[in-house]
């Protein structure tokens, strides 16, 4: 694909295990806090606990939205989506007047209501009926459209762990395409117990504080948050004065075609999707500034994109944030692509945390330290269960 | 230049192949098989439209198939059906991208109404059934299968989720991202909603199956089906649906009359109406084969006869009640969801409308 127009986005909200908002978020990162812990929402029984990123604080506040009654996974994207439309200055009015979308990534939000279906009451004459109804509006980019009264398109993507980014780069296109006038995009996914035991019966898991590209490296450990970008026709944003945060430039994805749950040793799907994203942009590897890393502490997923990295971006540097928030699946896409947007306008990456001990294996390592980085333009990448690969190119620069 | 549908491929309780499709349309009836589901109150003796996947075999060897679950052997038959009904299973347009749509997701049949919990843990426990509990195991396993390194995307947006995925799909197209896009939603009958459909005396059965679709930029329209030429979504809250002059639409009724009345007040004076649900039962993926009855209408020229349960909320004469020609009409297949949602389907027989 040729070179696209630029996106703006205009406003950004993000929750996860570091902060409750964008800027506690950054703060925590570059203090280089981490506080993984056995999951306290649920019951594990388990012989080994093994450690999450949970969000601990009584997040979510009712009193704040018109239809507050939804479970966790919605309760952080209406806490994202909220913060992000305060920060780009838009009113409820005027997004109920615009043609406005909604596009959002998730792993759980119809599994959250499939629990509840499973574990429907046995005294009840009919059990089942409620949460059935409760599951078929269970959605969170039907919460967001509602809870705003929005009048456009709204989509929720399944696309596992790359879903955030891929929600990001499709809403990026109704702008373009002139679909919508504002996009609402992200990722959102809460803790949940299936995922929890899913992934320890999969094995890599890590049963300490993670350590992506570490030779000790185990595993991942699970995360939950959300992080919602808005997007945002120039026509729309001029016209009420407002400047952009930063662009979307590019976008690409492709499929591994190789292995279910393994990705491919050649990594030829996620080198596609860098060089459609690039080709989006109209940028060269050597114009990216950073990369964040999809980075989940896992031994497959770190060696391909080591050896990707080194092959396509030969000592530019990249990080991985999977060691401070944990892996959030459906809303890590999304949570990375906001946090890189925030590394660009500071000037620099906080350490990669986890990893202290060089593979000899990896062809390429990450940042240890704050490292300051020369550049406007970042690429932030997810790899995902199937064999997804989703990649954004995010500039400060949109021209 | 026009997206056109280049191949369908439908699975479902009419059996598989658009053949089988037409030949339901022409009878104008499928007989539900009996369904037992086992719940925490005994045992249920309901109906229901289950899927027959022998026929995946003649593109997939059984023992590639043994830790693929139903779900996902559905999308599979769906996707290579379309791909021969395109003539294009050596020879499919690359890179493709590949879009599935669904609204129970994979999980939704693992529950077991006697002991749920158990099965709670089954699925925790078991590294397959989890990976297959995931919801974009079906697009995946295409890829994997088709060895297809296209954009994979997956959407859950229950009964919303075949227009979502049209939307995206004819983006990629219109934006020329990519020249063929393999499109389609899967839905398994699930025991909670056949349960929930038996109590809430719903006199639509619940059905499964898949339907999927080829599609492609061509300039050359003889090639295929039809052209899409539109997709609309939104809120019914913020204004009227706009259906283009003498249209016909395809309603996705679902059995319950508080939904399916609230059609009549958007389908304006000049558009006739059909459904064809009673065809395919009750599932969100449901507007799947809608498409695909309206892209063989247009094939053919003609419009099947409606068989779905519609003459409560339309007059007769609204009704296409009896085969009718087509003459260069478009045809909108619509979904009204249950939370004031829509979303619109609009295929055209020629690109000269758009």
């Amino acid at each position: 694909m040729n070179r696209v127009k630029p996106v703006s986005v205009t406003g950004m909200g993000c929750l996860c295990a570091a902060g409750l908002n964008l800027k506690s978020c950054m703060d925590f990162l570059f203090a280089g806090k981490r506080h993984p812990a056995p999951p306290r929402g649920f019951c594990s029984d388990q012989e080994i606990l093994y450690p999450v990123f949970e969000i601990l604080d009584d997040f979510f506040n009712p009193d704040l939205f018109n239809e507050p009654h939804v479970l966790r996974t919605g309760q952080l994207a209406l806490t994202a989506a909220l913060e992000a439309v305060i920060n780009a200055g838009v009113g409820r009015k005027r997004l109920k007047q615009q043609q406005v979308g909604v596009c959002i990534g998730t792993n759980v939000a119809g599994s959250v209501q499939n629990k509840q279906i499973q574990n429907g009451s046995l005294s009840e004459n009919f059990p089942y009926i409620l949460p059935v109804d409760r599951f078929k509006v269970s959605d969170p980019a039907f919460h967001i459209a509602r809870e705003f009264e929005l009048s456009g398109p709204f989509q929720t993507i399944v696309n596992a762990c790359s879903a955030g980014g891929d929600a990001i780069g499709i809403g990026a296109s109704w702008i373009r395409s002139g679909l919508c006038d504002m996009v609402i995009a992200g990722g959102t996914d809460a803790l949940y117990p299936i995922t929890y035991r899913g992934f320890i019966s999969l094995m890599n898991c890590d049963d300490g504080p993670c350590k992506p590209f570490d030779a000790h490296r185990k595993g991942l450990n699970l995360g939950e948050g959300a992080a919602i970008m808005i997007l945002e026709s120039d026509t729309c944003r001029k016209k009420r004065g407002k400047a952009p945060e930063a662009f979307i430039l590019g976008y690409g994805s492709a499929a591994d075609a190789w292995h279910f749950t393994a990705p491919a040793r050649d990594g030829k799907g996620l080198c596609m999707a860098i060089e459609e994203a690039l080709n989006m942009a109209g940028l060269s590897a050597s114009d990216i500034a950073f990369i964040n890393a999809h980075g989940t502490g896992t031994l497959d997923n770190d060696r391909i994109e080591s050896q990707v990295f080194s092959s396509l971006f030969p000592n530019i540097p990249f990080l991985s944030t999977k060691g401070y928030v944990g892996h959030t699946l459906g809303a890590a896409g999304a949570i990375e692509a906001v946090f890189s947007i925030e590394y660009l306008k500071q000037g620099r990456i906080p350490s990669s945390v986890g990893f202290t001990n060089p593979d000899s294996e990896l062809s390429a390592c990450p940042v240890q330290k704050i490292t300051e980085i020369f550049g406007k333009t970042a690429l932030s990448d997810t790899l995902a269960f199937g064999g997804n690969n989703s990649v954004l190119v995010i500039g400060m620069e949109g021209d | 230049m026009p997206v056109i549908i280049r191949g369908i491929g439908v699975v479902g309780g009419f059996g598989s192949g658009i053949n089988a499709l037409m030949q339901a349309l022409q009878t104008g009836k499928v007989s539900p098989k009996p369904m037992i589901i086992d719940s925490v109150n005994g045992s249920i003796e309901t109906g229901g439209f289950p899927a027959d996947l022998s026929p995946l075999t003649e593109f997939i060897p059984l023992k590639a198939l043994r830790r693929i679950d139903h779900y996902t052997q559905m999308a599979l038959l769906g996707c290579y059906l379309a791909l021969k009904d395109a003539d294009m299973i050596q020879s499919r347009p690359c890179p493709m991208g590949i879009i599935v749509a669904t609204g129970y997701g994979s999980t939704c049949n693992r529950f077991d109404f006697v002991d749920p919990l158990s099965v709670n843990d089954d699925i925790c426990y078991s590294p397959t059934k989890f990976s297959n509990s995931v919801h974009n195991a079906a697009a995946a396993h295409i890829s994997v299968f088709l060895k297809e390194y296209g954009p994979n995307l997956s959407v859950n947006h229950f009964d919303m989720s075949i227009p979502s995925a049209f939307l995206t799909a004819f983006q990629w197209l219109e934006e020329k991202r990519l020249d063929a896009v393999m499109v389609g939603g899967v839905d398994e009958y699930s025991k909670v909603m056949g349960y929930y459909g038996h109590f809430m005396k719903s006199p639509l059965l619940t059905g499964e199956g898949s339907a999927f679709f080829l599609l492609t930029r061509c300039n050359d329209n003889s090639l295929g089906y039809g052209c899409i030429r539109d997709i609309k979504m939104g809120n019914l809250k913020n204004g009227n649906i706009n259906f283009p002059q003498n249209a016909i639409a395809v309603l996705n009724t679902d059995g319950y009359g508080i939904s399916d009345q609230r059609y009549e007040k958007y389908i304006p004076e000049n558009v006739q109406v059909a459904s064809y649900v009673d065809l395919y039962g009750n599932l969100p993926v449901g507007m799947g084969f809608d498409i695909a009855i309206a892209a063989l209408g247009l094939k053919e020229k003609k419009m099947y006869a409606s068989s779905g349960n519609i003459f409560h909320y339309f007059a007769p004469s609204k009704i296409i009640g009896t085969e009718k020609q087509l003459d260069f009409q478009e045809i909108c297949c619509l979904k009204l969801s249950t939370t004031d949602q829509f979303g619109m389907v609009t295929l055209s027989p020629t690109s000269s409308s758009r």
